[in-house]
């Protein structure tokens, strides 16, 4: 196929998409205004707290002399408004080509960015990246076996309900006495993850973790979307083979408890015929909630973004790329339930957006953990939708 | 309290290409965007303003959070010419944009909003699908042309497009692939045209000449005939290169036709706008006059472009390059006005339908059918000038091209105002420099105290403006952005307030009698309909009263952005 309907964005964005989850950092990108302007609409949209990015906005003259002379004028401004924030510099594919050196640059982190790879090499080359903070802040042995601390890597807060995910998700091993550190959070804060005793890699965040087991002895493994009740377990399962503790059901217990109020309504989901769109870790988590808990059939499920690990997504049919993704939707007249990005909702207004990017859909609950019930809810009302109105 | 359901009714015409969708509830039209015929479209508007009871609105929900969108994005950052060569591709019938370049360049277009124009006059609400040619290092190295023959050739095969759009990204333009030896190479292959547009993100010409539209408004206001003068400088921008591309690359010699003209349209982000309205009227007054419309362009099909030669003259509002190049080729004399500098107002309104008369050797039809036009609106504007003849009015505007004509229209209608503020932070958002706005602001100021307004204010902030405007009987707030805001700030401040744009489908930048008359209904409505109270959660966030309604915790933000673009600017 020489020409297509993108899946993901450039590594470019995948880079931009975790750093700007560093709370602590302004992140610019050098290159021309629109290799900002695409990631910054994504971003500004999903979250509107502030906009952490920037540009050095290259213009013809740069990629004739360089774009060294913009990005010093740009980082010069941008210090002068972010003040007490690290800069980052993420490069497009312009200074990549034209060979822009940015060694005497005066930045926290720069990032070549400029490779044509996938949205997500750009989060694993990123989430590697920020392993030198890891490995240089590193200046005491730690026993790892004796600390409560894991690290969550590349967990994706810049989807909708994504910040309240993570929350649910500390909370839940708070209650198992875990205490959680989140890469990214800030790059300050990454002078503890060489206290942690596992790294939990949601997906993207391989090549650190293996970094970080090789150069610091944490051992790491990688999971996917923890979504419902068995998902839950699971994870909380996989954790209590590296850190000694008390495998006990109680928040799994709350959600078939609450869940008992509309108990006789679950039946309504057996073999609803269904479609998931997103990131490899997410849908894999995804179509096993759906299939195993709640009966529903995943006929087509389209993975946006791979990843380094494979992912089993329970599923009729997995496909790769828009073009066979439409191709496949063709077929299957009867999808129910549409999950997946704002891409689908131009397809079905009603899609449930929780993958990459989501910025149509306004959201301040979970769907992990307890949030199990706000999914449920959410595909409940999707169902009825179709039957009770006019 | 009895809640009422709204009484829902669609109306819904089978003959019409598509659907025709004017959702009335008992209190609000929505006018949705549709497709059906361009002679159907003002019949139904003023079927529904009749019916609407004053409680009407062209503004869809689509259009405004569009508009939103955009809005949000725009404060921090600004597109590259990809975007807008693909707006300018997508306002033509069953075309398909392919960027040749990178994945990630096709990727973000895809949740950029519809085109304005696409919606309103293709009536389509979603974009087309954007194509890439998906570039790697290999094709850096070696070359990315065989790679581009071969996605046209898969990209015909599979969508059966009438035009596909060729946008070149940064990569092939640094690297040097030949689009248009491609598209000669590729032509005999695909049953689609083909025209290829160089859209190197950093060759942009929007940043160069901002600053000169104030200076040139300015000198105009001193000396009408300068008004020539103004040509706002954006050439070589996404938008106007593509539309210089199709023009060059698809129109074809043909017979033509006597007495007839091509109208350029514009509207690429004007969600607001009754884009299709104008286009209307106009073909209605030009054909009372006898001159026939050959094709509006953009939102047009391949075909209306290629028969583009066939008329005897352009009236064009962007790309006058492009007016060139059939003047050279086809030898099509040309009118242009960007942003309606000729065309502004009642005069203006005249002037364009004289201005294209007498190049047609039409004049005394013109003035005739002029005459009645002219009474007709007389004759709609005497119930609402009664209304509003003891009330007054305050005025909120940022200094432009169109800003006395647009004074003088509100008078014409009856709005008596006697409150004027000029607020020029949008120019000096977009990078004016103070010195000019503020000479800017002041001749604007000694033209309106010319017009009968004695109380004009220069620069308030949001909430000194209110205050001062306390004792009017309606606040008109024409800001360009964030009317809403400012409206809502108003409302909830015990002050009513209307938007020419939002509320009243009225753009100063439209050559429409019948916008007029609408505007001066939807003031009237404005002002006899209640006025809810308000306290809005939005305004719970602290905002800048300067730079109104930007909130206090992102200001930093949008400062560094601005101070940016000088960066942009070299």
């Amino acid at each position: 196929m020489t020409g297509y309907i993108p899946t993901q964005g450039c590594e470019l964005l995948g880079a931009y998409r975790i750093a700007m989850a560093l709370k602590d950092c302004v992140v610019m990108i050098h290159g021309p205004t629109g290799c900002h302007f695409g990631p910054n609409f994504l971003e500004v949209l999903t979250n509107n707290h502030s906009s952490n990015g920037t540009v050095s906005v290259m213009r013809d003259r740069s990629v004739i002399y360089g774009g060294i002379e913009n990005l010093e004028k740009a980082i010069a401004i941008t210090r002068k408004h972010y003040k007490d924030k690290k800069i980052i510099v993420l490069s497009s594919y312009i200074p990549s080509i034209i060979g822009d050196d940015p060694e005497f640059i005066d930045v926290d982190l720069y990032v070549d960015c400029g490779g044509f790879q996938p949205m997500w090499q750009g989060m694993e080359l990123f989430l590697e990246k920020l392993g030198d903070f890891i490995v240089r802040a590193t200046d005491k042995k730690v026993d790892h076996s004796k600390t409560n601390l894991v690290n969550l890597v590349g967990f994706q807060l810049d989807v909708a309900g994504g910040e309240e995910d993570l929350e649910e998700l500390k909370r839940v091993l708070a209650l198992y006495n875990i205490r959680a550190n989140v890469i990214p959070d800030t790059l300050e804060s990454l002078k503890y993850a060489n206290y942690a005793s596992l790294n939990v890699v949601f997906g993207y965040g391989v090549k650190l973790a293996k970094r970080m087991e090789r150069e610091l002895g944490i051992p790491y493994v990688v999971v996917d979307y923890p979504y419902g009740v068995e998902g839950l377990k699971c994870f909380v399962e996989v954790i209590s083979r590296h850190i000694d503790l008390k495998i006990n059901h109680g928040v799994s217990d709350v959600i078939i408890d609450k869940l008992k109020k509309y108990r006789d309504n679950l039946p309504i989901f057996y073999e609803v015929p269904t479609c998931i769109v997103g990131d490899l870790p997410r849908i894999s988590g995804l179509s096993r909630f759906l299939e195993r808990e709640l009966g529903m059939d995943v006929e087509l499920a389209l993975a946006t973004s791979s990843a380094k690990e494979n992912f089993d997504v329970s599923c009729t049919k997995l496909v790769n790329s828009y073009d066979e993704f439409y191709e496949e939707l063709k077929g299957e007249p009867e999808i129910i339930v549409l999950f997946g990005t704002d891409e689908e909702r131009r397809i079905r207004s009603d899609t449930i957006a929780l993958a990459f990017p989501s910025f149509t859909r306004m959201s301040f609950v979970p769907y992990l953990g307890i949030g199990t019930l706000n999914l449920i809810s959410d595909i409940y009302e999707r169902i009825i939708n179709k039957v009770w109105v006019k | 309290m009895t809640y009422v359901l709204p009484k829902i009714r669609l109306i819904y015409k089978s003959n019409m290409k598509s659907s025709l969708c004017a959702i009335y509830t008992n209190s609000l039209y929505l006018y949705m965007n549709c497709t059906h015929s361009r002679s159907e479209h003002m019949t139904t508007i003023k079927q529904l303003e009749r019916e609407s009871k004053g409680r009407f609105s062209l503004v869809g929900p689509a259009d405004r959070y569009y508009s939103r969108m955009l809005h949000q994005a725009t404060r921090y950052s600004i597109d590259c010419k990809i975007y807008g060569a693909i707006c300018t591709i997508s306002e033509i019938k069953n075309a398909i944009p392919l960027i040749h370049g990178p994945e990630g360049c096709a990727y973000y277009p895809k949740f950029f909003p519809t085109d304005a124009l696409r919606m309103k006059l293709l009536g389509d609400r979603y974009p087309p699908p954007i194509y890439t040619t998906a570039m790697t290092e290999p094709h850096v190295i070696y070359g990315g042309e065989k790679r581009l023959e071969d996605a046209i050739v898969e990209l015909d095969r599979k969508e059966k497009p009438e035009l596909i759009g060729v946008i070149g990204s940064c990569v092939p333009a640094i690297i040097g692939d030949d689009l248009e030896s491609v598209i000669t190479t590729v032509r005999d292959k695909v049953d689609a045209e083909i025209i290829a547009t160089p859209s190197a993100g950093y060759d942009d010409e929007r940043a160069e000449n901002i600053d000169d539209l104030a200076l040139e408004t300015l000198n105009s206001w001193k000396d009408e005939t300068k008004k020539e003068d103004i040509k706002f400088g954006i050439e070589r921008c996404g938008r106007l290169d593509a539309m210089y591309s199709i023009v060059e690359q698809l129109t074809e010699h043909t017979d033509k036709i006597d007495k007839s003209v091509n109208i350029d349209t514009f509207g690429r982000l004007h969600y607001y706008e009754d884009l299709r309205g104008e286009i209307e009227e106009i073909t209605a007054v030009l054909n009372k006059i006898g001159i026939q419309v050959n094709t509006v362009f953009p939102g047009c099909s391949v075909k209306d472009i290629k028969k583009m030669p066939a008329a005897e003259l352009n009236f064009m509002r962007r790309s006058e390059n492009a007016a060139k190049f059939m003047k050279t080729k086809y030898g099509i004399d040309y009118l242009f006005d960007p942003l309606c500098v000729r065309y502004a107002g009642l005069d203006g309104i005249e002037r364009f339908y004289m201005d294209i008369a007498s190049k047609l050797n039409l004049e005394g039809e013109a003035e005739y059918t002029l005459r009645a036009e002219k009474s007709m609106l007389e004759e709609e504007l005497i119930k609402i000038r009664k209304v509003l003849s003891e009330k007054t009015f305050s005025v909120v505007l940022i200094p432009m091209t169109v800003s006395v004509d647009y004074l003088k229209v509100l008078e014409f209608i009856g709005v008596n105002i006697t409150k004027l503020f000029i607020n020029t932070e949008w120019l000096e958002r977009f990078g004016t420099k103070k010195d000019h706005t503020l000479a800017l602001a002041n001749k604007l100021s000694d033209l309106a105290n010319g017009l009968g307004i004695e109380d004009t204010f220069i620069n308030l902030d949001v909430s000194e403006e209110i205050e001062k405007s306390k004792d009017v009987d309606l606040a008109v707030i024409d800001a360009l952005q964030y009317d809403e805001e400012r409206v809502m700030l108003y409302e909830s401040r015990g002050l009513k307030a209307f938007s020419p744009m939002w509320q009243g489908g009225y753009s100063p930048y439209r050559i429409s009698y019948r916008m007029i008359a609408r505007l001066g209904g939807a003031i009237v409505n404005r002002m006899q309909s209640r006025m809810p109270k308000r306290e809005l959660l939005y305004f719970q966030y602290g905002f800048d009263g300067w730079r109104f309604p930007s909130l206090n915790d992102k200001l930093h933000c949008q400062i560094c952005w601005e101070e940016m673009l000088d960066v942009w600017r070299g």
